[in-house]
């Protein structure tokens, strides 16, 4: 072969896949046979060092076409601390074979395939407990979002069956903050649910995005929250795992809707027991879940007093460097009040807040249908300050407390002067008269002692004089 | 010295947007890569799976903690010489606060750890190694499902197993030519993912 008809210039286009067919055929008989072409394919594709680093990084390492390749090691856990709201430990990003595993073969070639009577469209998102895709049910014409269980928790009997029963108690909850669920399939080869399809994004994205809300939609939100888990918790459901990323929030219009209704954290729990680690954020966990204690529905009131903190002010009320340090503030220590964060909130919102903070659930706000109502009084009066008075909220607990040690305090210290004061003044060596001829006495003797000072700067100013001379 | 057309500036970006803590795309993609080097390094160096993993957490913990006082000029540094310091500090400091408990047994090797004087370039090699290895199958998971079957077996039968062209070609069904283009399309992209991570500073490339 002839370096000259070498068509070395298209080569990139071949490497790139921008050749028509003929063309690519033309060259590609042209490099069955020449090597100069072939040298300089690989040359083009990536230099020496390239080629032999691959080999040596990759080499040992197990791989076939039909499987991924060897995942790395999923142990660490609470990588959340760190990155604030996801779960970037999660597996990586599943491929296409698996992805079709879990799908019958499309019917239209745009899709990418079918779970039952649903067409699912597109990946939307990967999570812990499995993969969420965008769907369309055909028979009722809708948009659908359905999540599919991850095939390792979808093997685990226990927790298929738990997830089955969480979603099956989610779906009877129909309220208008509450992500409705169509069908929930608890199939041993892939459970999965098909949920509405929310056109919008997560408070989390949008509170990141956007910083801190204002106090009224702070407010706002917060009552159609509190609407949502109320309907919930009539029906004894607890939602477990309420958190900025689980309030979905619909673009453009102001209303929010809670989604994954017992779902993460049952799941959470057979991750737990599986791997001995805590998948998923810590930051709006109740002090009972992190002990690990029965809990109740108070224990969602907790995580939504964390997110009213959150949106709020724009930080988790329980921040620290690693998952255990968060756990561990938010079994002892009280968070800083929203208002040394954010000073436009105001005293009552903040009080709300640190109500529901409560450490204890019977100090608490009981309900999720008094926090509503309680709101619903303070949205009324923040937007007509005139017409509608403002719902009276006791403070928390250790305030209180903190209020009664500082009038403790106060009186002590009201006694110990009083005291002083009887003790200097009131420590009669003579009667109460005497007491003016002893001012009385002050003053003239401080009068004699200014008799005496010319005296005494005549003394000076001898010895000024003789200053001279012992110096000189 | 880059010998490829890469523009050396654009280097040290990932580990700027590491600043920013709500760039989760770039959070994964570095707990992806080096969650594992930090771990192996670790569990060859002979703590036990749970300390490793303890120290994994506690070296991400830092990283995410002091990035942005990282100074990412590449005279003071590379950032993958920086991790695999504090990574090595740790499991120093691991073994010094173990070996005051009694019942761990493990002087002698605390003795090998703080001594040997040899033992920092030791590190850092089998950090590197690690790292080299875990950046490359990250990238190659990710690109592999890109790609066709035939198109994936033709690399990593040559490029990977260092099988020759024409058998391969012969195994596949296929000709000489196509495994050649099929190797350099992947191979094109893979060497473009790793290089999109621009997890490391300008001085990194050099040392390769």
């Amino acid at each position: 072969m002839t370096d000259h008809n070498c068509p070395k210039d298209r080569l990139p286009m071949l490497i790139q896949d921008e050749l028509s067919p003929q063309e690519s055929g033309h060259i590609l008989a042209h490099l069955e046979e020449c090597s100069s072409c072939q040298r300089e394919l690989e040359t083009l594709t990536a230099d020496a060092t390239w080629w032999t680093r691959t080999t040596r990084a990759l080499s040992g390492v197990a791989v076939d076409d039909r499987s991924q390749l060897p995942s790395p090691d999923q142990s660490f856990c609470s990588v959340d601390a760190l990155l604030e709201g996801d779960r970037p430990g999660d597996p990586p990003a599943a491929s296409s074979q698996a992805i079709s595993a879990l799908l019958d073969p499309p019917v239209h070639p745009e899709m990418l395939g079918r779970l039952d009577e649903f067409d699912i469209e597109e990946m939307i998102g990967q999570g812990g407990m499995g993969i969420v895709f965008r769907g369309f049910d055909r028979s009722l014409n809708r948009p659908v979002a359905v999540k599919v269980m991850a095939p390792h928790l979808g093997a685990n009997g226990v927790a298929r069956k738990r997830f089955a029963r969480e979603a099956e108690a989610a779906a009877a909850v129909v309220h208008p903050h509450v992500v409705p669920i169509y069908r929930v399939n608890s199939s041993a080869k892939r459970p999965y649910i098909a949920m509405a399809l929310i056109d919008g994004r997560s408070l989390q994205d949008y509170i990141s995005q956007n910083g801190p809300l204002e106090t009224k939609d702070v407010v706002r939100i917060s009552i159609q929250i509190a609407a949502g888990l109320a309907a919930a918790h009539r029906q004894g459901l607890i939602h477990r795992d309420i958190k900025p990323a689980n309030i979905l929030m619909e673009k453009d219009v102001r209303r929010v809707m809670i989604t994954d209704f017992g779902l993460a954290r049952a799941i959470d729990d057979v991750a737990m027991t599986q791997s001995g680690c805590l998948a998923g954020t810590p930051h709006y966990m109740s002090p009972e879940q992190v002990r690990g204690v029965d809990i109740d529905h108070r224990s969602d009131l907790f995580s939504l007093g964390s997110v009213m903190y959150f949106i709020a002010t724009g930080q988790e009320p329980f921040h620290a460097e690693s998952a255990f340090a968060v756990l561990n503030k938010i079994t002892h220590d009280d968070p800083s009040p929203p208002r040394s964060i954010n000073a436009e909130i105001p005293e009552t919102l903040d009080r709300i807040i640190g109500r529901l903070l409560e450490k204890v659930p019977a100090d608490r706000i009981q309900s999720a249908d008094e926090l509503q109502h309680l709101l619903t009084q303070y949205l009324a009066h923040l937007q007509a300050p005139q017409r509608h008075a403002q719902p009276r909220v006791k403070g928390t607990r250790s305030k209180r407390i903190n209020v009664l040690k500082r009038f403790c305090w106060a009186i002590e210290a009201v006694v110990f002067f009083f005291a002083i004061w009887w003790t200097v003044f009131f420590t009669p060596v003579s009667p109460p008269e005497s007491n003016e001829h002893k001012n009385a006495d002050m003053l003239n003797s401080r009068e004699g002692s200014e008799h005496y000072e010319p005296e005494h700067n005549e003394e000076g100013g001898r010895e000024e004089l003789a200053h001279p001379d012992s110096h000189n | 010295m880059p010998s490829d057309n890469q523009v050396p500036r654009t280097r040290a970006s990932l580990i700027l947007r590491l600043r920013n803590h709500d760039d989760l795309c770039a959070w994964r993609d570095f707990v992806e890569i080096y969650q594992p080097v930090i771990f192996t390094t670790a569990r060859k160096r002979g703590l036990q799976e749970a300390d490793a993993d303890d120290l994994t957490q506690e070296v991400l913990t830092r990283v995410a903690r002091s990035i942005d006082s990282w100074d990412p000029d590449p005279k003071r540094g590379s950032f993958r010489g920086w991790l695999a310091t504090i990574t090595r500090n740790l499991v120093i400091q691991f073994f010094r606060e173990t070996n005051r408990r009694p019942w761990t047994g493990i002087d002698s090797r605390i003795g090998v750890l703080l001594d040997d004087s040899s033992n920092e370039s030791m590190h850092t090699e089998e950090f590197d190694r690690q790292r080299e290895r875990q950046l490359f199958s990250w990238a190659a998971r990710k690109v592999q499902s890109r790609f066709e079957s035939k198109t994936w077996q033709a690399f990593w039968l040559t490029a990977v197993d260092g099988q020759p062209v024409a058998s391969v070609a012969v195994q596949l069904d296929t000709t000489k030519a196509q495994v050649y283009v099929s190797r350099s399309r992947v191979m094109s992209l893979l060497k473009e993912t790793i290089e999109l991570t621009k997890f490391d500073s300008v001085i990194d490339r050099g040392t390769q």
